[in-house]
């Protein structure tokens, strides 16, 4: 079976201007949105995983165990590499334990921006070395060379259709902001830390919740999120981690609800707590 | 006599109610009961008057194994050990899961590696990982001669496999927080500054 999807891999290597490489139990691929660069433009490249299924890859707070993909990247003088943007996790539990992170496929968004001083008519080369633990019940650390080369033109960069719905999904697959009309607050209880967002309208009563930290050592991870709907806001009780810094001031993360039958959504959440 | 009794009850149910809470570093250690390797039965209490060291293990993670294939675990053992620190690595994984060994494996495997920890314990049912709230192989917990718990968290700050790691990923200085702790503890009689780190690692293989 994966020989057969390294063979084609292989054969689109020579097709496709993008890069991949298959490896155990997951492939990675290295694409870029563009065609092309345009001196002192910018570019959005794609660092896409495909795990075998049973398989998933790890969030930036990879939870109780694990380890977040890397990416170093080699690229012209001149060329900025932004922070990777993560797309919304799933809370992956093990017995007692939980990770957050992602089955199926993920697809990790990084932006690139060029120097002006880019030659029209050459071509760049981006390099990124990936690192990732890959893991079912047992983990398999990989790493890939991924390498796209770019021509460079004087006009703003086409699309590249090939990659136009990837891209789409990728970005509707991160997390947003809140939106301005609601209110988060967070407290600091006994054994648990109290989230509360009133949305400014009426919850419907089929929405679930969930919490995912940005940082480690905040909550315990595999204790149950227990959420609770008020008229207009979602209530979390999240079990605090043995490892909960005493002077801790605010929590990070990712709040995503679901309702049933309009999918989930994430929004990005910086909270202070009150004692 | 029945308040004595009653008193007794209180402080058993008491100490078992800070149990399921109790791997907060500054709290006594969470007391337990295992078999090693040899089917002894061996007590944190065996030891109280030294320092202890726990380590999760798990002979088939890739994070333990960049430990042990490039001799840094077993250094970090002989080193300490010769000082006087009990070692303990503690074998979670249930039956039929990773890293899980009978005892004759674990001598094997002991043997194989060229560890020099003082003993491995077996913990099938996850009794002791629970206790402490072990969540990745390699977890190190670092206990004083008083039985306090001073150190909780990962062996080091990178889950880097190369033999000399002078840097982790972020470009800070390399650091074996466990090291770090026993020598600010053991040796400098100081407190211990780094004492509560994110474990990293494979996840215990619990039931």
């Amino acid at each position: 079976m994966f020989r057969r999807i390294s063979l084609i891999a292989f054969f689109f290597l020579f097709l496709n201007p993008a890069f991949s490489q298959n490896l155990s139990h997951l492939k990675a691929e290295l694409l870029c949105e563009q065609t092309c660069v345009q001196p002192g433009g910018s570019v959005t490249v794609a660092v896409h995983f495909r795990m075998q299924k049973g398989w998933h890859v790890y969030w930036q707070n990879p939870g109780d165990s694990g380890q977040a993909p890397s990416i170093t990247w080699t690229l012209p003088e001149g060329f900025t590499a932004g922070d990777i943007q993560w797309p919304v996790p799933q809370r992956l539990v093990a017995s007692t334990l939980a990770d957050y992170g992602y089955t199926n496929d993920a697809v990790l968004l990084v932006p690139l921006q060029a120097p002006a001083n880019l030659k029209p008519g050459h071509i760049v080369r981006l390099s990124a070395r990936v690192h990732w633990l890959v893991c079912q019940e047992i983990c398999i650390p990989g790493s890939a060379q991924m390498n796209l080369r770019l021509p460079i033109r004087k006009k703003p960069s086409p699309y590249n259709s090939r990659y136009a719905s990837l891209f789409k999904g990728a970005r509707r697959s991160m997390p947003i902001p809140l939106p301005d009309d609601w209110k988060a607050e967070g407290s600091l209880g006994a054994k648990e830390i109290h989230l509360s967002f009133d949305t400014g309208a009426a919850v419907s009563k089929a929405t679930t919740a969930l919490f995912f930290p940005l940082h480690p050592s905040q909550i315990d991870n595999g204790a149950k999120q227990v959420s609770t709907l008020s008229e207009n806001s979602i209530n979390l009780s999240l079990k605090k981690s043995d490892q909960l810094s005493a002077d801790v001031k605010t929590i990070e993360g990712v709040l995503v609800t679901e309702q049933k039958g309009s999918g989930k959504k994430g929004y990005l959440v910086s909270i202070s707590l009150n004692n | 006599m029945k308040r004595i009794l009653t008193l007794v009850m209180t402080l058993i149910l008491f100490g078992f109610g800070s149990l399921s809470h109790a791997a907060k570093v500054g709290n006594p250690a969470p007391a337990f009961s295992a078999v090693d390797s040899q089917g002894k039965p061996v007590k944190l209490s065996d030891y109280k008057g030294k320092f202890v060291v726990l380590e999760w293990h798990n002979q088939d993670c890739p994070f333990v194994k960049a430990q042990y294939n490039k001799g840094k675990m077993q250094n970090l053992q002989s080193k300490w050990t010769a000082k006087g620190v009990i070692w303990l690595r503690v074998i979670s994984s249930a039956p039929g899961k990773e890293g899980y060994l009978i005892s004759s494996e674990v001598e094997e495997s002991a043997k194989r590696q060229g560890a020099k920890a003082t003993d491995t314990l077996l913990d099938p049912e996850g009794v002791v990982g629970q206790a402490y709230g072990a969540k990745t192989t390699p977890h190190m917990f670092v206990i004083n001669p008083k039985g306090t718990l001073i150190y909780n968290g990962a062996i080091d700050n990178t889950p880097r496999e190369e033999d000399t790691v002078t840097k982790n990923e972020s470009g800070e200085p390399f650091v074996n927080y466990v090291d770090q702790a026993l020598q600010e503890s053991m040796v400098e009689k100081k407190k211990v500054a780094i004492f509560s780190t994110p474990p990293y690692g494979c996840g215990v293989k619990y039931k």
